[in-house]
């Protein structure tokens, strides 16, 4: 099931973001975290620490690129493999859970959040 | 539309069957959702806190998400001090017909977690929140 948690900032999401991947990894689900938020605090509240944290890398917009199928729709296609993607910018919290951090424009690494 | 919502979006769809689940803390505000990023999404939970203001923006969350049929949307409860508190999301989200998949007390744990920088699951399993976002976990759990 794709989860996806909204709210104003504090409001908590993040926290339940966070708790409520673990707590379905530790029931043998494997789980992928993503951090859409410009703020990325997901990585601390899934048990990564302050400075695992900050080498995380962002992934950059570009990884996203517009492009026409045959029938001339735009569709949006990953600017390379998924396998490349974890590579280079998945970090590994616990519980194996799988986390990326979207970057937001002309970032390069996380933050401590 | 603004690279960040696009490429959040596209990765959604493409990472979906990577695990079983994913989960996605998604920016805070209602752009991604007019920009449609939440199209992508099996189960939106609208975290909404007992002011008034945090009521207002989450039932506008609720009804672009329910615009875009999101097929799971529920408000989520947060920082519940008391029976009060409680009872003003539930009249609201009563009157707008926004179900409440569960109630998460205000809860010193987190404060403490976070001062510590440990997870909050980490810190104390079974800390009041803990358990009331369990309920959320037994939801997912129960339909595979």
């Amino acid at each position: 099931m794709r989860i996806a948690t909204v709210g104003k900032g504090g409001s908590g999401k993040t926290t339940l973001a966070g708790t409520l991947a673990r707590m379905l990894a530790s029931r043998q689900e494997k789980i992928l975290a993503i951090d859409g938020d410009p703020n990325p605090n997901l990585a601390l509240t899934l048990g990564i620490t302050r400075e695992a944290t900050g080498k995380i890398n962002f992934i950059p917009h570009t990884v996203m690129k517009l492009e026409e199928d045959e029938s001339g729709e735009r569709v949006l296609k990953m600017a390379l493999s998924q396998s490349e993607l974890f590579q280079q910018y998945g970090a590994k919290a616990p519980d194996g859970i799988d986390l990326i951090v979207m970057g937001h424009p002309a970032d390069g690494t996380a933050g401590s959040g | 539309m603004c690279a960040s919502h696009r490429a959040v979006r596209g990765l959604i769809v493409e990472l979906t069957g990577y695990g079983k689940h994913t989960v996605t803390d998604m920016e805070a505000g209602l752009e991604h959702l007019k920009r449609g990023t939440a199209k992508n999404v099996d189960m939106m939970l609208i975290v909404v806190e007992p002011y008034y203001r945090s009521l207002e923006a989450g039932m506008r969350t609720f009804k672009l998400a329910t615009e875009l049929k999101i097929p799971h949307l529920y408000a989520v409860s947060n920082k519940v001090r008391t029976e009060a508190d409680r009872e003003a999301i539930e009249t609201f989200c009563q009157q707008h017909s926004i179900p409440i998949i569960t109630t998460i007390p205000y809860d010193e744990n987190l404060i403490e977690s976070e001062r510590k920088a440990i997870a909050p699951i980490d810190f104390n399993p079974v800390a009041p929140s803990m358990q009331a976002i369990g309920h959320i976990s037994d939801w997912v759990l129960a339909r595979g």
